[in-house]
């Protein structure tokens, strides 16, 4: 049977066309083919013009994670308690090792936790953020930023929820080591902790949806980051706790927190919480260094990869 | 276990590159504000992945894509729904990250109710909902959103009748309101009814554009002749020649009488029934007729005359079976294929309202009085 496309096209004048897919050339000319370049500036502000998605999407995590679960939120308060006990444990066996000085090994323990958790809860979430939501990156193309970020949200309300496990430790401890008045510097650590978790959420996010064997290591590489981090103090001279030391080298010390900003803050904060010092300035700088260097690249290597996020995830 | 990977490695090192295809080509396409436009063709033809590019969620590898507006779309309407959450909550997600504030939802949450059809069960977690219900309330948020540009792709085939009528009014009243309807389906009735120009991709590559009738009805030809080319296999019925012809053997005619000849030869003497069915080229017929008989061994011929052929201008496809009856130990059989093609002369079908399916044009003579 011979095909009768033009005798077809003939009959009606309606503007069909039929095209013969012989002339189409096999590969498009050089000039046409597609270069993501990502705008920066403009990302952003679309970023900020759908800043609600983000709050919405922290919002659906957290209502699905605690639906039908029995204690429900109380979640929230175990998971870091449960940590604590874990890390009690382990360090029980060490004989004489008891970093934080004075201060009792677990109160000294759950601010670092409380501080580590901001940031580990974010990578955790973060990490498939993209892969699991799959599908609703097929609906729409709002900023693909939302994902990541509405992880570090729901990171941060489980932090804030995790804050009163430490002020029943304070109890417990019946405010024999109140939080001191240096507590106030938090804030400042606090922003030196952002953009290190926002640019390693982005970068390991948009990294596992073309490489899936960061599901495997994040998992694992976490927990060791915090025991290195929560357990090994950065010794500074001035703070009585020499025994533990990690690092005594001063500009090894700094080149450490370029690379790990989250020792900054912690050393930081504990030792402004629980010991009422102020800011170790060159540590919270270099930290700083580091966690800005870390947004940059990892939100750039997000935007590049973003092409691929729909298709790959 | 490893070894592949490192074969992979050692392959990459040396320059090769993952072999790549080109899944779409040479599109250009422009599409009026308020305009409904249509796609199809086979599957893995392409049709998912232009929506997709419209919607912006894949970027091209060559060329742009410039969508003016706010983008909706009914991909896989369910998949966008988390399962854990109640209805009402979904609403809310779902209208946000297609692009409404909270308050857009709000004035539009009755609607989307009533349309879904799930009453009491807002606030039930969605995955306690039927397939039913939780494919309608995705159908309802998407199609309430009154996006600018209403993507479509394939949503209708799930849902009970009632809710598919339904979902074709819905669209084309959105349609009516000025968004411009992307639909991608294999129900060609539909594109008929939907749309006004329409898409024929095959293979990556644009086969047709034009008037949706038009392209569909090319389309339609394509797939019988795709048919006619892949049974060959002998079952035990060969057919030796097969003629369809109009009055006193010339041109087909609506409305007018058709005679079809068969000859065909069989293995072993078979009782059965020969089975002969008119479609537009695909295997579902307008209509089948039959003819029950013994069948000698050998050759033998069989003549049909149709009074009259009930089918507007177009071209057709004749298929035919030919089966013994089950429970039988006969093992010689024709299985359902395409016979012959021909086309019928006679008055162009007439268009249905928009919005209203067609499932095949059949011709009927008809007089109208007004008094």
């Amino acid at each position: 049977m011979s095909t009768t496309l033009e005798t077809v096209s003939d009959e009606e004048d309606s503007g069909l066309k039929v095209f013969d897919v012989s002339l189409v050339p096999d590969e498009p000319g050089d000039e046409a083919m597609y270069r993501h370049r990502p705008d920066m500036w403009h990302s952003a502000r679309e970023l900020m013009r759908r800043w609600d998605v983000m709050f919405t999407l922290a919002e659906r995590d957290i209502r699905a994670q605690y639906k039908q679960a029995v204690l429900g939120v109380a979640w929230a308060l175990l998971v870091p308690l449960v940590s604590l006990f874990m890390l009690v444990i382990l360090a029980g066996h060490v004989q004489g090792f008891s970093p934080g000085g004075h201060v009792p090994f677990a109160l000294w323990t759950y601010t670092g936790l409380l501080a580590w958790g901001l940031f580990g809860g974010a990578i955790g979430g973060g990490t498939n953020s993209l892969v699991s939501n799959k599908a609703l990156m097929a609906k729409s193309h709002f900023p693909r930023e939302c994902f990541p970020l509405s992880q570090v949200l729901e990171s941060a309300f489980s932090s804030l929820i995790a804050t009163i496990p430490l002020l029943i430790l304070f109890a417990v401890y019946k405010f024999q080591y109140p939080p001191q008045l240096a507590s106030l510097w938090s804030p400042l650590y606090l922003a030196v902790e952002i953009p290190f978790m926002l640019g390693l959420t982005f970068l390991v996010s948009s990294v596992i949806v073309t490489m899936r064997d960061l599901q495997q290591i994040v998992p694992i590489m976490m927990p060791l980051l915090m025991l290195i981090t929560v357990l090994k103090p950065l010794a500074v001279e001035k703070h009585h706790h020499l025994t533990a030391a990690f690092i005594t080298d001063p500009v090894l010390r700094v080149l450490y927190c370029v690379a790990n900003p989250m020792a900054a803050v912690l050393s930081n904060f504990r030792d402004s919480v629980l010991l009422g010092f102020g800011p170790q300035w060159e540590l919270l700088i270099a930290g700083a260094v580091g966690s800005v260097g870390y947004l940059v690249l990892g939100y750039v290597v997000f935007k590049r990869l973003e092409v691929n996020f729909a298709d790959l995830s | 276990m490893f070894q592949d990977q490192i074969l992979l490695l050692g392959r990459w090192l040396r320059g090769y590159r993952r072999p790549y295809r080109w899944v779409l080509r040479d599109i250009n396409l422009h599409v009026d504000p308020g305009k409904t436009y249509g796609i199809i063709g086979v599957n893995g033809s392409g049709k998912s992945t232009l929506l997709k590019m419209i919607c912006q969620t894949t970027f091209p590898s060559a060329g742009s894509v410039t969508a003016v507006g706010r983008v909706g779309a009914l991909l896989e309407v369910r998949s966008g729904i988390h399962p854990d959450l109640s209805g009402r909550q979904n609403v809310y997600l779902y209208g946000n990250i297609m692009g409404m504030s909270r308050s857009e939802v709000t004035a539009r949450f009755d609607d989307i109710i009533d349309f879904a059809e799930i009453g009491d069960a807002v606030d039930r977690q969605v995955k306690f909902y039927s397939t039913g219900m939780a494919i309608r309330l995705g159908f309802a948020i998407a199609a309430f959103l009154e996006p600018d540009i209403l993507l479509v792709d394939e949503v209708l085939a799930v849902g009970d009748a009632r809710f598919q009528q339904k979902c074709l009014e819905r669209i084309s009243q959105v349609v009516t309101n000025g968004t411009t309807l992307f639909y991608v389906s294999h129900d060609l009735p539909t594109v008929e009814a939907v749309c006004d120009r329409a898409m024929w991709l095959a293979d990556s590559y644009v086969r047709a554009d034009g008037p949706a009738r038009d392209v569909v009805s090319l389309y339609r030809q394509s797939v019988g002749e795709q048919a006619e080319l892949t049974t060959t296999q002998d079952t035990g019925v060969r057919l030796l020649k097969v003629e369809v012809t109009g009055p006193d053997g010339g041109q087909i005619l609506s409305g007018e009488e058709v005679n079809v000849r068969i000859v065909a030869e069989s293995e072993e003497p078979m009782f059965g029934a020969f089975h002969l069915g008119i479609s537009q080229g695909t295997a579902m017929p307008v209509f089948v007729i039959r003819y029950a008989s013994s069948f000698p061994s050998g050759q033998f011929e069989l003549r049909c005359r149709m009074q009259s052929l009930p089918l507007p201008k177009g071209r057709y496809s004749l298929w035919g079976a030919m089966r013994a009856p089950r429970g039988s130990d006969v093992t010689a059989s024709l299985p359902w294929q395409p016979l012959a093609s021909f086309d019928a002369y006679g008055p162009v079908a007439i268009k249905a309202p928009n919005g209203v399916m067609v499932l095949t044009p059949v011709h009927v003579p008809t007089e109208w009085e007004l008094t």
